[in-house]
C-alpha cells in the first residue's frame, strides 16, 4: 500500500486525483462500504435513539435484555452522505508541512465524496458562508456531480468565524431521507450549541460522524521562547512565554479533545481525531476499519 | 575585613550586564498566527508569573555569581581569629616620615579601620619606632595592632624589626613616594676644604659627586664647644678630629659641648631645662647608641686613673652615657640660643677621646638620617610584606602566622561554583510533558 504523506497529497492540484489516490490506497484489503443504511442485510445492532424507525427495533432482544437497541443493514441503497466542511479562519492553520487545516479537510472530504459516488451512493456539501448562510451543494450520484462537488471543495479558502450550530442544523433539514453527516471541523467554536444541534441530527435519524482537525502544533504545543500568538479568527494578540506554559496548554487541549469524544460516545455518534500530519490514506482506512468492525456483539 | 585588591570591585560594573540582558531579551516577541487563544488563556497567567518569578530568581543568581567572583577577585582577608575576636582593637600606627612625601591623615583613617584606642607615631626610622609603638600596645594590653605605613624601600625594615610586637596583629601599609632624583649628603672635611657629596642612584649604580668649597672655610658651625681657657687647644683639635668622619648639612641644629671648668658653665646650667624638642631626644638616643662614644667611655674607664670628675648636672639632665661605676658622664639639657633652642650636653671629663667621640657622635647623630634612604629605588614587594603580616589574636593569645589571607576568597569561590551550579539547575529545560496521545484511530 502506497502511503501519501499530507503535503504530497494536498500539493496536487487535481483534487479529484488526489481523492481518488487517497481512496486507492485505502484498498489493500475487502472492506466494505462504511456507509450502512437500513436495508435487507443485517450488520449490527446500536443503542436505540429516540427517531429510529420502531420497524428495526429488536424486539426479541428487548425481550430478552429488556434493553432497547436498533438493527442496522448494510446499505445497498442509495445513500446519502452529506460533508459538513468548517471553513472558518481557524483551519486556515498550517502545519510545519505547510499543509492547512482547511485543505487537509478538502482532500478528506474529497475522498469521502469519491469512496462513496463510486459505491453508487449519493455525496453533497455544505459549507458555511461570510453571511451565516451555508453553500449547499445536493447530495448526488455520479461522475460529473463528484466533479463539480470535488471543484467546489478545491475552491475553499478559510475566512472568518463559523456558526456550526446552524450549519450541521441546516445540513440535517437539507438531507431528505436518513442519511450520513460527516462534520470535518476542529470544533473550536460554539462547543454546547455544536453538541445540541448534532445531537438533535442523530434524533432525526441521521448517522453523525465528527472528523476533527488538528494540526501537530496544536496539540504538542512544542513552542520556544516569547511568541506573540494572534487568533486567526478574532485578530486578539497574546504574548506568551511558550516552554513556561506548554503544560497548561496541553492539559486544557488534553481536556478539550477527551470531552469532544466523550460526547460523542455518548450520543452514538463516530469520532475521530485526525492530525494533519497523519496521511490522509491511513486515516481514511483506519476510519473504514474502525466502522467496518463495530462489535456485533451485543452490548450490555 | 580587608580586600588586598580593592580594584577588583570595578568589576562590580559588570553586573550591569545581565540586568541588560535580562531586559533586552523581553523585547521582541516572535509573532505568530495561532488557530486560537483559549487554550492559551487558560493557561497564561500563572504561567508567566511562575516565569516571572523564576527570572528574577535567575538573575538574582547571575548577579551573585559576579558578585562572588569580584569579592574574591578583591582578596578579602580576615583578622577574625577565635573566640575573642570581637574584644576592641588598639591600634599602634607607625607613620615612616622619610617617605619623602606627607601621608595625608584621612588615607592613613581610610587604610585603617576604627579602633577602641590608637596613636601615630612619626619616624623617620622605622625600627625605634617600632620599639615605641610595641610598648605602648603592651602597656594597653587587650587586642593590639601594629600598622607601619612606609614606602618599604629595602633597607627600611627587616624581620627582627618587628619582632618587639610579637604578641600584636600587624599589617603593612606600602605608600608611593615619587622618585628622588639626587640627594646632598652630609659634607666632610679634607685637606682643608669642606666636599659635599650629591649622590644619585638608580636600580643598577650609584653616582656620587663632590663639591669643594673654598679653601679656609671649613667650620662646624652647629657645634659650639665651652672649654676652660686652658682647654681651649684640645677642645679645637677635638671638633677638628670629629669634622674628619663627617659633619652634619647646613640647617642641623645647634649643640652646645659645656666641658668641665668652662666659665660659662655655670651660666649655661642655670639657664637649662629639660630637654623638650623630639630633635634633642633622637640625638641623645643616637648619642646613647654611638658605638665610637660608648668605646671612649669604656676606655676611660679601663686604662686611666679616676680622676675628680666635675659635678655634672643632674638636676634637670638627661643622662647620656655613664661611666664603670653608673653615674652620669654626659648630661642633655636644653637651653635658649641665638636662634631657637639648642641642645646642651654637659661634659665630666676633660678626656680628649671622650670629647672628641661626642662631637662626632653628635655630627652623626644630627645628619639627616632618611636623604640617602629616599634614593633607594628598590621597595620591598607585596608578597615579602604578606608574610611578615599576620592577623589581629584574640585578646590574650599569642599572635600567629596567618596561613594565607585569602581564606575567605576560596569561601567565595566556592559560593560562585555552588551559584553556578543552581543558575544551571534553574536553566534546565523544562521536562516535556507528556504528550497528548492521539491517534485518528479513536473511534467510537
Amino acid at each position: 500500500m502506497s502511503v501519501l504523506q499530507p503535503a504530497v497529497v494536498a500539493s496536487i492540484a487535481d483534487l479529484e486525483l488526489a481523492a481518488r489516490l487517497v481512496v486507492e490506497g485505502t484498498r489493500a484489503g475487502p472492506h466494505r462500504s462504511p456507509f450502512r443504511g437500513f436495508s435487507t442485510e443485517f450488520q449490527q445492532h446500536r443503542a436505540y435513539r429516540a427517531g429510529d424507525d420502531l420497524r428495526h427495533l429488536d424486539w426479541k432482544l428487548l425481550g430478552r435484555t429488556d434493553r432497547l437497541y436498533t438493527r442496522q443493514f448494510r446499505d445497498t441503497t442509495n445513500m446519502s452522505v452529506m460533508l459538513v466542511v468548517d471553513t472558518s479562519a481557524s483551519m486556515g492553520f498550517a502545519g510545519p508541512d505547510g499543509v492547512t487545516k482547511l485543505r487537509y479537510a478538502s482532500v478528506l472530504a474529497a475522498a469521502l465524496a469519491y469512496l462513496a459516488i463510486t459505491e453508487g451512493d449519493a455525496a453533497g456539501l455544505l459549507v458555511p458562508k461570510m453571511t451565516s448562510e451555508v453553500n449547499y451543494f445536493p447530495a448526488r450520484g455520479g461522475r460529473a456531480h463528484l466533479r463539480s462537488l470535488v471543484a467546489r471543495l478545491d475552491r475553499l479558502e478559510p475566512a472568518g468565524a463559523w456558526q456550526p450550530a446552524r450549519v450541521i442544523a441546516r445540513a440535517a433539514e437539507l438531507l431528505k431521507r436518513r442519511g450520513l453527516i460527516v462534520v470535518l471541523s476542529d470544533f473550536y467554536d460554539d462547543e454546547d450549541e455544536t453538541v445540541t444541534a448534532l445531537k438533535r441530527a442523530a434524533r432525526r435519524g441521521h448517522d453523525v460522524v465528527l472528523l476533527q482537525i488538528m494540526t501537530r502544533q496544536e496539540i504538542a504545543f512544542d513552542y520556544r521562547g516569547d511568541i506573540e500568538f494572534e487568533d486567526l479568527e478574532s485578530g486578539a494578540r497574546r504574548v506568551v512565554p511558550a516552554e513556561s506554559m506548554a503544560g497548561g496548554y496541553r492539559a486544557a487541549v488534553g481536556d478539550f479533545l477527551t470531552r469532544w469524544r466523550t460526547r460523542a460516545e455518548q450520543h452514538g455518534m463516530d469520532y475521530a481525531l485526525v492530525p494533519t500530519d497523519t496521511p490522509p490514506s491511513r486515516a481514511l482506512r483506519s476510519y473504514i476499519v474502525k466502522r467496518d468492525h463495530r462489535p456485533r456483539a451485543l452490548p450490555r | 575585613m580587608t580586600w588586598a585588591s580593592p580594584w577588583a570591585w570595578w568589576g562590580l560594573a559588570a553586573l550591569a550586564v545581565p540586568i541588560a540582558v535580562h531586559l533586552l531579551t523581553r523585547a521582541q516577541p516572535t509573532p505568530l498566527p495561532f488557530p486560537t487563544l483559549r487554550f492559551l488563556r487558560q493557561a497564561t497567567s500563572t504561567a508567566v508569573r511562575r516565569r516571572a518569578i523564576k527570572e528574577r530568581a535567575l538573575l538574582a543568581v547571575r548577579l551573585g555569581i559576579l558578585a562572588a567572583v569580584v569579592a574574591a577577585l578583591a582578596q578579602p582577608t580576615t583578622n577574625r581569629i577565635g573566640a575573642g575576636a570581637t574584644a576592641p582593637v588598639v591600634r599602634a600606627v607607625v607613620l615612616d616620615t622619610s617617605a619623602g612625601a606627607p601621608v595625608e591623615n584621612d588615607r592613613i583613617a581610610r587604610l585603617t579601620p576604627a579602633a577602641a584606642e590608637s596613636v601615630t607615631i612619626a619616624t623617620p626610622r622605622l625600627a625605634p619606632g617600632i620599639v615605641r609603638a610595641a610598648n605602648w600596645l603592651a602597656e594597653r594590653g587587650g587586642r593590639a595592632e601594629l600598622v607601619v605605613v612606609s614606602a618599604f624601600r629595602r633597607g627600611d625594615l627587616e624581620a627582627s624589626d618587628l619582632a618587639p610586637a610579637d604578641r600584636a596583629g600587624i599589617r603593612l601599609l606600602k605608600i608611593d613616594t615619587p622618585p628622588v632624583a639626587g640627594t646632598t649628603a652630609p659634607p666632610q672635611l679634607a685637606a682643608g676644604r669642606l666636599w659635599t657629596p650629591f649622590v644619585t642612584a638608580d636600580a643598577e649604580r650609584t653616582l656620587v659627586t663632590w663639591t669643594s668649597s673654598a679653601p679656609g672655610s671649613a667650620a662646624v658651625p652647629f657645634v659650639r664647644v665651652l672649654a676652660a681657657t686652658g682647654a681651649q687647644d684640645d677642645a679645637s683639635a677635638a671638633v677638628k678630629a670629629a669634622s674628619v668622619v663627617g659633619v652634619p648639612a647646613a640647617g642641623a641644629h645647634p649643640i652646645a659641648i659645656v666641658l668641665p671648668e668652662a666659665p660659662d658653665r655655670a651660666a649655661a646650667m642655670a639657664s637649662a631645662n629639660a630637654i623638650d624638642e623630639p630633635w634633642m631626644f633622637d640625638v641623645v638616643n643616637a648619642l646613647r647608641q654611638d658605638s665610637a662614644l660608648n668605646g671612649a667611655v669604656g676606655r676611660l674607664a679601663t686604662v686611666t686613673t679616676p680622676e675628680a670628675k666635675p659635678p655634672v648636672s643632674t638636676r634637670l639632665g638627661t643622662p647620656v652615657v655613664r661611666d664603670a661605676t653608673g653615674s652620669s658622664l654626659v648630661d642633655a639639657a636644653s637651653g635658649p640660643a641665638a636662634s631657637g633652642r639648642e641642645l646642651r650636653l654637659f661634659v665630666g671629663t676633660r678626656d680628649p677621646l671622650v670629647i672628641s667621640a661626642l662631637v662626632a657622635g653628635a655630627a652623626r647623630a644630627e645628619r639627616d638620617p632618611t636623604a640617602l634612604r629616599r634614593l633607594e629605588p628598590i621597595t620591598l614587594t607585596a608578597d615579602e610584606l604578606r608574610r611578615w603580616e599576620r592577623p589581629i589574636p584574640s585578646a590574650g593569645a599569642p599572635a600567629t602566622a596567618p596561613e594565607s589571607g585569602a581564606w575567605q576568597g576560596r569561601w567565595l569561590w566556592l559560593a560562585a561554583l555552588v551559584l553556578l551550579g543552581i543558575e544551571t539547575w534553574m536553566r534546565r529545560p523544562a521536562p516535556a510533558s507528556a504528550s497528548v496521545e492521539v491517534t485518528h484511530a479513536r473511534v467510537a
